[in-house]
């Protein structure tokens, strides 16, 4: 029960309160790539927490067996060649195993991108243990497909909003409504603003 | 056969009407997370550009006859092999003074989608020279941005610049978060916006002028206020159309339409 409760409060601290696409920024080009396509948010929400998860524990285990690896250079090769492998051996299972080529396309974008590389560096920065690891996985999933939620629903409603000036319809309009979900959730971090 | 463009106008093209970073959204991360002062968007804008360049080179060269889904692993591994001698430059010899958040941010640069998705749409598609350039003036234009945000950064919040303080009376200092670097990206794309509009006029006046990329004459349509919603939505369409043109890349991502229930098509 205390792991449960453990995993459950780290989980959602990283969702809610540390959302990592919000408040550093990780992940935020695919972010705002898919979030007009609602249909993918499940996809990707199971992609992403199980790269997150195996390339987390995976790396934790390899950190804590080895003290020679303790520099940002030795950490950025590990950490990338984990990913790198986990990925390989996912895209390999999805094309020749189950020939599913469409979800391959996905595959990429899933696991290479700056939020589930960041995963392991964040475990590592904050001295997570293996359950705060496999909590932290989860939720960099679930983080992910939040703010594409918010960010995605939030477009909707200024593309129908006739009132902005034409020069910062599109893009421009979009910095500035993600800069203030930005803002809202490191309210949650305790961050002193002024 | 038609004039090989030049540099000016695939710079034009590449860098300034279609920032990668403003338009297309590609590689934010480096410039939110790493942009806080001028010194680290420096020192991002050079680790991001090399590895654009030469991932693009590469891609061009060697990777045209891989697998997709390979060729995207080959580039974390190219990624990485850039920037591993960096940081180890940086830890032992002291090469420069970094911040601790730049240490984490550059190895990401490994795995930026503007490299991912520059390689896929263009370098795979054309000779290595020709990708040199273009993947040069993408990279020109993501540090032209990435070098802007860090120093309005560092000025407003900080009341310095390259370190050296402003004695300002009054810094906002959340403007060294995710929040600050958006907003400035939010000005940036107006700013640049609006120059994509202006040159529909300069065009009628020089038409021979050998600046002027044609591509530009398309936003006469964006001109007039739009009545419907298809126009405001005008960078979604051209991130859409990137998006299309990877389209075995992100085939299952180039979905119809509006998949949140509304009018966009």
């Amino acid at each position: 029960m205390k792991i449960l409760t453990q995993l459950l409060i780290t989980a959602l601290y990283t969702i809610f309160v540390q959302n990592i696409v919000m408040t550093s920024g990780l992940g935020m080009s695919e972010v705002m790539r898919i979030s007009p396509r609602p249909r993918t948010f499940a996809k990707f929400a199971v992609m992403i927490s199980g790269f997150s998860v195996v390339t987390s524990v995976l790396c934790y285990f390899i950190t804590s067996k080895s003290s020679s690896i303790d520099s940002y250079a030795a950490k950025a090769v590990v950490y990338g060649a984990v990913l790198g492998s986990v990925y390989l051996i996912a895209a390999f299972f999805t094309n020749l195993i189950v020939k599913d080529k469409e979800n391959v396309a996905v595959l990429g974008i899933a696991a290479l991108n700056t939020l589930v590389f960041a995963v392991p560096y964040i475990n590592d920065s904050a001295a997570y243990s293996l359950i705060d690891c496999l909590a932290s996985g989860f939720g960099a999933g679930f983080a992910f497909v939040l703010a594409a939620a918010l960010i995605g629903s939030g477009a909707r409603l200024i593309e129908k909003n006739k009132h902005i000036p034409a020069v910062f319809k599109g893009t421009p309009a979009m910095f500035f409504y993600v800069a203030m979900i930005s803002l809202g959730f490191i309210g949650f971090t305790g961050t002193q603003l002024f | 056969m038609p004039d090989k463009p030049s540099f000016s106008k695939k710079f034009l093209v590449t860098a300034i009407r279609n920032n990668p970073v403003l338009f297309q959204c590609a590689g934010l991360c480096p410039v939110i997370a790493g942009t806080s002062t001028l010194k680290d968007s420096l020192f991002i804008a050079a680790v991001l550009s090399i590895d654009l360049v030469l991932s693009a080179i590469v891609a061009s060269a060697l990777l045209k006859k891989i697998p997709r889904y390979i060729r995207i692993a080959v580039y974390l591994v190219l990624g990485l092999a850039i920037v591993y001698p960096i940081l180890w430059f940086i830890e032992n010899r002291t090469l420069v003074e970094i911040t601790l958040g730049i240490r984490i941010i550059i190895p990401i640069i490994a795995v930026n989608s503007l490299t991912a998705m520059h390689c896929e749409t263009y370098s795979v598609k054309h000779p290595a020279g020709d990708s040199f350039i273009t993947s040069l003036c993408a990279a020109l234009g993501a540090s032209g941005v990435i070098v802007i945000c860090g120093l309005l950064r560092e000025i407003i919040g900080k009341g310095s610049i390259g370190g050296y303080s402003l004695e300002m009376n009054t810094t906002l200092e959340t403007m060294s978060m995710p929040f600050g670097c958006l907003i400035v990206l939010g000005f940036l794309a107006a700013l640049l916006k609006s120059f994509r509009r202006t040159p529909v006029r300069y065009a009628s006046d020089n038409t021979d002028n050998p600046l002027q990329p044609e591509e530009i004459a398309l936003d006469i349509e964006h001109e007039e206020p739009p009545e419907s919603v298809d126009l405001v939505i005008a960078d979604y369409e051209e991130i859409d159309s990137i998006l299309s043109s990877t389209d075995e890349f992100l085939k299952s991502l180039t979905s119809s339409s509006d998949e949140w229930g509304g009018d966009r098509e």
